[in-house]
This record gives structure tokens, sequence and C-alpha cells, in this order.
């Protein structure tokens, strides 16, 4: 049975997901091969370039793949891999997009994230799993791939991957792929260890040795790479969680001598929630009356699934529903 | 971008059906959406919807509300979810649930229309929008104003003094100030407006329609809604668009008069004064040269363009300044040609 949605559901599609990941990685000619009132939207969204085969209904009547082949063969010349998202209709009449549509290129077919097979998130993780088996880059041993970059997360994705980068580069470690923020060919060949800048959207390549979300998470992880790195130096990052913990707590005495704690709700992507709902009731001792997440939040998150809230339901623990008054929404 | 070999009569840019349902259905202030699709296409419209409506200064947020599609209901029928979520949606009592369909319940052949048609607890209006495989947004927008006229109640009196203004671009940036130009001609002719169809109005209000004595289309040169379904339906005498240009806004006045029995003499020397003070208020452009710049988008109503700048003194000339025109929403009456002339300034004195 159908999920019935009783609000604006929060979240794009797979598809738009699928085509976030793949428009990142710079070489990758990506096609939305659907209709153009999806491809508007997620062009609307998505920073990297994106094209459209703008179907209508005569092509899902006789066919869609001579029009996927046009669209392809104007943008192999500037494309190191033609990449094609599927969406709904195509997907549904069960079309073969393989090579002959495809001016003759072999093509990346990301066929599972048609909008119906779930959220933004689901396609992201969708697409990364299509990308072809990747071997470990020699070269890139002692390096770290950085993942949770996803570029419909502005302005939050370009600084959480400087961020990162800052961080890796203080502790001497040099940084192997950017998931989605990189070349194809980067991407293609990844490093062993990965860290994550979003756990939300993850890319399940390479072994994970932690997030980067909060303060305790970024030292717990470079804590993890120094074991596995016996060259890398976290102690600078050690430092500067230390100063930045100690600029948290300078600012939150300061609130606190003039008020109480502060009753907090928390809406946004689950990640950012639970990082934000571990500072509030850390420094600020607030109470989390509310955390509703616009993704399905991961097992042991804080959060409530958004729709669930609005729909008048509660938590195990009581939180959301109608009762509660908060006087920080963040 | 491949461009080439477009089918005879559709378009492959002009967005999704479903939107068009909802740049009508969400001014209907009590009433509720239901998109018959993934979720992916409700949010996809909700948020475009929100956003543009943000833009406007508008923060209210229209009920809007899916059925969520999934995998299963793809393969074994949508059907059984969209009863299920009708019934949510009646039990709540709205006004009316408009009911789109989109091109996935299409597709795997859901019978829309007959769950629709059931004895519901509350009026369910079906939308045939069918995405892309249902046209475009256009065909959403006339759709809905079409299917929302059931609500209409048998006429009473018309009143010769009032006028429905149909079809607005509830969209489009300048939609509260087009309104207002047109409110300010009629009511040079003591014509009220009886309804906005449909622009934050209720179900109720549609009731009222048949009232007026006069129609007034946003833009119906085609005769697609005024010609072929409200004139039939309602018999009332329509205008069919929102004037554009100096002569053509005198010319609304004379057939609004003509057509409400008034006489438009006074009303149309009025305005014609306030068109004169255009030239005075724009002297400082006499003289000047511009050239006019559609991006290829239309049609571009070349003749309005050069008909005000001959007005105001301007000359046009390919080596004159590029002024790019609008590609949608043309100035809607004199003071939209007004708000036009102030861009022409800045882009010839920029």
């Amino acid at each position: 049975m159908a999920k019935p949605c009783t609000t604006p559901p929060l979240w794009p599609c797979a598809m738009v997901g699928a085509a976030a990941a793949m428009a990142g990685l710079d070489g990758a000619g990506v096609i939305i091969h659907g209709a153009s009132g999806c491809y508007f939207f997620a062009d609307s969204l998505i920073p990297d370039p994106v094209n459209c085969t703008y179907l209508v209904e005569d092509e899902v009547i006789f066919g869609t793949g001579e029009r996927l082949h046009e669209v392809a063969e104007a943008l192999v010349p500037f494309s190191e891999k033609i990449v094609v998202i599927n969406t709904c209709v195509p997907a549904t009449i069960g079309e073969d997009l393989g090579p002959p549509y495809c001016a003759g290129c072999d093509p990346l077919i990301i066929d599972a994230p048609p909008g119906y097979c779930g959220d933004m998130t689901d396609g992201y993780r969708l697409a990364l799993a299509a990308l072809p088996p990747t071997e470990t880059d020699p070269s890139r041993e002692g390096g770290v791939n950085i993942d949770g970059l996803i570029s419909t997360d502005p302005p939050f994705a370009v600084g959480n991957r400087m961020e990162a980068e800052r961080l890796l580069a203080c502790a001497g470690i040099p940084v192997a792929a950017r998931y989605c923020a990189d070349t194809l060919a980067s991407a293609m060949k990844p490093a062993e260890m990965t860290v994550t800048a979003l756990p939300d959207v993850a890319s399940g390549i390479g072994q994970s040795v932690g997030s980067l979300c909060g303060l305790d998470a970024i030292e717990s992880t470079f804590c993890a790479l120094s074991d596995l790195f016996p060259d890398a130096d976290s102690g600078p990052v050690t430092d500067i969680c230390e100063e930045t913990e100690e600029l948290v707590v300078k600012a939150c005495d300061r609130y606190l001598r003039v008020n109480d704690p502060p009753r907090v709700a928390l809406f946004g992507m689950a990640g950012y929630i639970d990082m934000a709902a571990d500072l509030f009731s850390t420094f600020l001792d607030a109470e989390i009356c509310g955390a509703g997440a616009r993704n399905q939040p991961p097992e042991g998150s804080l959060c409530t699934w958004a729709p669930r809230i609005w729909g008048g339901e509660t938590d195990d623990r009581g939180r959301g529903g109608s009762g509660s008054d908060p006087r920080v929404p963040v | 971008m491949n461009l080439k070999s477009l089918p005879g009569r559709t378009s492959r840019f002009e967005g999704c059906t479903v939107m068009g349902v909802l740049s009508v259905s969400a001014f209907l202030t009590d009433a509720v959406t239901l998109i018959h699709g993934p979720d992916g296409c409700s949010h996809i419209n909700a948020s475009l919807l929100h956003t543009t409506l943000a833009e406007h200064d508008i923060f209210r947020i229209p009920e809007i509300v899916s059925t969520g599609l999934g995998e299963n209901e793809i393969i074994f029928g949508g059907e059984d979810a969209l009863q299920e979520v009708l019934t949510d949606v009646c039990a709540d009592d709205p006004a009316a649930v408009v009911v789109a369909s989109t091109c996935v319940s299409e597709t795997i052949g859901d019978d829309v229309a007959g769950i629709c048609s059931q004895p519901w607890d509350c009026p369910v209006i079906y939308v045939p929008s069918s995405g892309f495989l249902g046209g475009t947004f256009v065909d959403g927008y006339t759709g809905t104003l079409t299917a929302l006229s059931s609500f209409i109640t048998p006429p009473g009196e018309q009143n010769p003094g009032k006028v429905n203004i149909i079809g607005e671009k509830n969209l489009e940036f300048e939609a509260e100030d087009n309104f207002q130009e047109v409110s300010r001609l009629l009511g040079m002719l003591d014509l009220d407006v009886n309804i906005r169809y449909v622009r934050d109005i209720t179900v109720e209000d549609i009731g009222k329609f048949g009232d007026a004595g006069l129609n007034l289309f946003r833009e119906d040169k085609c005769g697609v809604l005024g010609g072929r379904h409200f004139d039939a339906c309602t018999g009332i005498p329509s205008l069919p668009e929102f004037p554009v240009g100096l002569s053509a806004t005198l010319q609304f006045i004379r057939d609004a008069g003509r057509l409400t029995g008034r006489d438009t003499t006074d009303a149309v020397r009025a305005e014609e004064e306030q068109q004169a003070g255009l030239a005075d208020e724009f002297s400082d452009l006499a003289g000047e040269y511009v050239t006019f710049d559609s991006f290829g988008f239309q049609s571009a109503e070349m003749d309005m363009f050069a008909e005000v700048a001959k007005a105001v003194g301007i000359r046009v000339s390919e080596e004159g300044t590029v002024i790019p025109i609008p590609p949608f929403c043309m100035p809607v009456g004199t003071l939209g040609l007004r708000r036009m002339l102030r861009q022409w300034r800045r882009f010839i004195n920029g």
C-alpha cells in the first residue's frame, strides 16, 4: 500500500538525487530521460549542467530510444561518459536504453531511481551504487575519500567540502575522491577509506571511517584515521576542535547567564539535526521538544520523519505532535 | 541542447500539466488538491509553487496532498491508494477536493475518473492532467478552470455592473498589479469586480459567477475558454484579454462599455489624457534609438512596442539600445506601460 502523504512532500524524488550525484562528477554528460516538468525542477536545484530528452507523448507511445539517441549524440563530444537518469514513465514502460540508443557510446544507465523508487537520498545512493566496479588506485594509498557532498545542499555542500579538505590537510592526509564534487575519472578511482561530511548521503564507497558532522564526531573520526595512517597527525585537528568548543562554551554561557535553557524544535536533514541537537543539549542544556527530519532518519537518530509529526504522531519519546511549544525553532 | 524533430502539435518545453492545475487550484482557499502520483511529483510542484509565491510575498502554503505512489502501486495499480487518501482527505471536510492525475497514474491506467465520480462526503473534481502525457502547463491551467465551472450555479439575475475576472495568471509577478489596472479601467465605467475566478476565492464564491454581466479573461485570444466553454455555460458576454498597448486600452474601454450598455465617451477621454501624460513623463527619452529583443521566445507584439515608442518620441533602429521585451507577461493597461517605460529608461541610461 502506498504511503499516504497528508502534507506536501518535503523531499524531491530519487531522480533528482541521482542526477545531482552524477552531475557533480565533471566529465559525466548527464541526461534526464523524461519530460520537461521533471527536468525543470531538477535543473533549478542542481548547480551543475544537466540535460534532458524533454519527452513528449508521441515518444512514450512509439518509443523514446531515438530521442535519447539524438540528445546523447549532441553530448558525446563534450562528455567522457554519457549518464542516463531514467524517470518514471520510461521506467514504467520498460524500455531498454542501452548502447544502440546512446550514439554508439557505452552509457551509464541509472535505471534504478525513477521518482517512485524513493526520495532524493535514495536516488543519490542508487546512482553511486550504479557506478562501475571501482578499484582502489594504488597511487591514492594513504589518501581518504570525502563523501556526503550533494550539490542540492547549498550552501553547505561547498562549505562542507572545503572544511573537510582543510581538516584532512591539517592532519597531513591527502584527499582522494570527493563524492560527488570531483571528476568522473577521480570518482572511479577511490581510496580505501572514506570520511563523510553528511551521513544522510554517505556514498557506500570505500570503508567508512566516520563522520565530520559535529565536534565529537570529528575528534573520533580523526582518532580512527590516526590509527589507520601512522603518518597522520591528528593533533592540529584536536586543537581546532578544542578551540571551537571553547568558543561555543563562551557563547552558550553568555546566553545562559541571562536566560533559562531553551526548548528547541529542529527541522532539516537528519544528520544536521542530530548534530545541532547534540550541540544544544550539551552546551545549552536545551530541551529538544521536536526534531523533524525531511528524510527518513537512520536507526538511532533523534529525529522523527517530519510528515509523521505533521500528521499528529509522536515518536517513542513523545516528541513531535501538536503539544510542543518550542521557544527556539531552528 | 538538441531540440530537433518536435512532433507538430506538442511542445517539449512548456512544463507539466500538474503545475498548470496547481496554478489554479491552489488559489481556491478552502479546497485541497490531491495529486495522484509519486511523492516527487507533488514535491516538485508544491516546491515551485511555494518558491514562486514566496517571491511574490505570499507565504500561504496551499493544501496539496499526494497519494505517494511507490513501486508496488506501479506494478499492482494505484487505485486503492487513491481511494484511501481520498477517504482521508474528505474526512477533513474540505469545501472541495481537486484530483489531478499524473503521467505515472495515466501510464499504469488507473481509473481516476471512476473513483472520483463515486459518492464522496465532499465535492470531488477530477482534472485529467496526466503530467506531460496530458499536454503542457497551459492544458492543466485551462482544464482546471473548466472543471471548476461545475460549481457555477444556474445564473440568477445578471447585474450588468459586475464583471468576472477569469484565468488570472496566478504565478506571474505582476498578477496583483494587472488586476488593479483592469479594476481601474472598469471602474471608469462604474463596473465592479464580481469574482476573481480563480484567485484567492472560496468554492462558495464560484456560485456567484452567474451574477455578473461581463466576463473578462486574462488571456484567451483563441477563445479556448471563453468561446467554447464559459460563453456556452453561462451566456455572459466576454472580453478575451486584458488590454495590452495604448490603443488596445482605449478599445478595451469602448468594448466593455458596449457589452455593458455604458457610454464610454468620458472614460475614453480621461484615459487619453492619462496616456498623453506618458509622453510628458518620458519626454527625456524622445529622440533616443532602441531595438527590441524577444530572445526568440515568442512572436512578440512588436506593433505594440512600436506604438509606445512612437507615442513617446523614441525611434526604433537596429543600432539602438537593446530593450529586452518580456517573454511571457506583457504590460497591462496604461499603468503597465508606464512601468515598462521606466525599465526602458534604465536600459537607455544604464
